[in-house]
């Protein structure tokens, strides 16, 4: 709350003849000068705030010194040039100047409109992808969502698709290198753990694994189009469905 | 005023007062017994001392320890590295992004640190030199919890409706001679229907430092101090108030403290 200010210790030469007559002649004293018109109104109450600062008061309070456009330069340039050239005052030198001053920002805050990009322009932000991605892939094309439902609650949960994952990682350790080999040995290690695995409608068990001679297309062209496109893992439910020939 | 206080100390310190009622009087006490032992003088500060009270802190890199406050992993685990979806992308928040992971965008984490414990320290600072502080948000789901996070930490909230005028007409809305905040906090840059705040040109135009929370989706040229990183989680959102709530607590503990420190007595 400011302090109430008398304007009658100002030098009322700017306000209007009228207004003096009816300060000065009674002597009551008064906060606000009994103004008849909106401009010495406002010009009354500009002197009252320049005045009534004291100590370090925010630079909010003189009207015309602070209206500036947010555009250009911002505060603290702004108020380091008003001071350098004397428009403000020492004891009107806001309070968090010298904090400013002694820590300044990374970026001066200057507004900037944000260009479109067009053409050829590529995307700065680059994606973020993982060798594992490729195995989530196949997992996620072969078995769906899986059969554990993700608990995000806790943050060293371990899902379905990530024992996969490891599980995985631990057989390529081990030395073995056909893909469809690693995806199938995986697949019986956990089902040795206990982990059932239903594969989704519309994947084949391949000819390699079955006794007998079952025509199947391979599931690779399928995959390799995954792997490049942009969609999630889960999302490939709705995705394309790899063609398989019927016996 | 001061009778009603010896009044009602009377019975515990056993003391005689010889009081003439009437305000032209003074009060005379005489106290017998009294434990504590002389009164502290009341004296103004020298200019030299408010000046080693008020600058000293600025030669320090982190006079108030605001980093040791958090960690990279409180961030992660508040949820705060996660953005927006990338086409919800702001373009001039591309260098504060780690990168996108199918299509959700992910904060730098190492980039948002530095940029919090600036802030931090920034409020701190501000807090320290009896600032005035003002929490200003638009999100509904945490605007009861900002309001209780300014009040515990004796500082004031804007969570409702910005009228126009609140700071650039505030001579008019108000009264002649209010004193406008010396640091607006936004913990929600943008308005309820995703535009930027009103507060935050109109901080720029009135020359009030800003400290805000950019989500990948908000313009951060012209927060004074920005920091990159999630505002829609609620963990998010408590983690912020927290750290706010105690830089500022331990900026004024740390004013009252140096005060003492210099031989000034305040109420």
């Amino acid at each position: 709350m400011s302090r109430p200010f008398s304007i009658r210790h100002l030098h009322p030469s700017f306000l209007h003849l009228h207004v003096v007559k009816h300060f000065t002649s009674s002597g009551r004293g008064g906060d606000r000068p009994a103004c008849s018109s909106m401009s010495e109104c406002r010009a009354a109450d500009r002197l009252v705030s320049l005045a009534a600062t004291r100590s370090g008061r925010s630079i909010g309070e003189p009207g015309g010194v602070s209206e500036r456009p947010a555009t250009g330069n911002m505060a603290g340039s702004r108020v380091r040039d008003l001071l350098r050239s004397g428009v403000l005052k020492e004891y009107q030198k806001p309070s968090w100047f010298d904090v400013y001053a002694a820590f300044p920002p990374k970026r001066e805050p200057i507004y900037q409109k944000p260009k479109q990009r067009f053409g050829k322009a590529q995307d700065p932000v680059q994606e973020i992808f993982y060798q594992e991605d490729m195995i989530r892939a196949k997992f996620y094309e072969m078995y769906g969502n899986g059969p554990r439902a993700f608990d995000l609650s806790r943050s060293n949960f371990v899902s379905t698709c990530q024992r996969f994952v490891e599980k995985y990682q631990d057989l390529e350790a081990q030395g073995e290198a056909d893909e469809e080999k690693l995806f199938e040995g995986t697949s019986r290690a956990l089902l040795a753990e206990g982990i059932i695995l239903r594969r989704k409608a519309g994947n084949r068990i391949p000819s390699k694994s079955l006794p007998g001679g079952v025509l199947q297309e391979a599931e690779a062209q399928g995959l390799v189009s995954d792997l490049k496109s942009q969609e999630a893992p889960k999302d490939g439910q709705e995705g394309s469905r790899e063609e398989t020939t019927q016996p | 005023m001061a009778m009603r206080f010896v009044r009602s100390v009377l019975p515990q310190l056993g003391f005689v007062t010889r009081s003439v009622l009437g305000s032209n009087h003074q009060l005379k006490i005489q106290l017998y017994g009294h434990a504590t032992g002389p009164l502290p003088v009341i004296r103004e500060a020298t200019e030299a001392e408010e000046d080693r009270v008020l600058n000293d802190p600025l030669k320090h890199p982190d006079f108030f320890h605001v980093s040791e406050l958090f960690t990279l992993k409180d961030l992660f685990d508040a949820r705060v590295h996660y953005g927006h979806k990338r086409g919800c992308r702001h373009r001039l928040m591309e260098p504060y992004l780690f990168g996108c992971r199918l299509e959700q965008d992910i904060f730098d984490l190492d980039q948002s640190v530095l940029h919090l414990q600036q802030a931090l320290n920034f409020t701190a600072h501000c807090a320290y030199r009896k600032g005035i502080i003002l929490f200003v948000s638009r999100a509904r789901q945490f605007a009861h919890l900002i309001e209780k996070t300014a009040q515990e930490s004796g500082e004031y909230a804007h969570t409702r409706y910005w009228q126009g005028g609140l700071l650039t007409n505030a001579h008019v809305q108000y009264a002649t001679g209010v004193r406008l905040p010396d640091l607006i906090i936004f913990i929600n840059t943008l308005n309820n229907v995703f535009e930027p705040h009103l507060a935050v040109r109109d901080a720029a135009k009135m020359n009030i430092p800003t400290v805000g929370i950019v989500d990948s989706n908000c313009n951060p040229s012209l927060i004074t101090y920005p920091i990159p990183g999630n505002d829609d989680s609620p963990p998010a959102v408590k983690l912020y108030c927290k750290l706010f709530k105690m830089t500022i607590l331990r900026a004024k503990d740390k004013r009252r403290q140096m005060d003492l420190l210099h031989g000034l007595q305040k109420d």
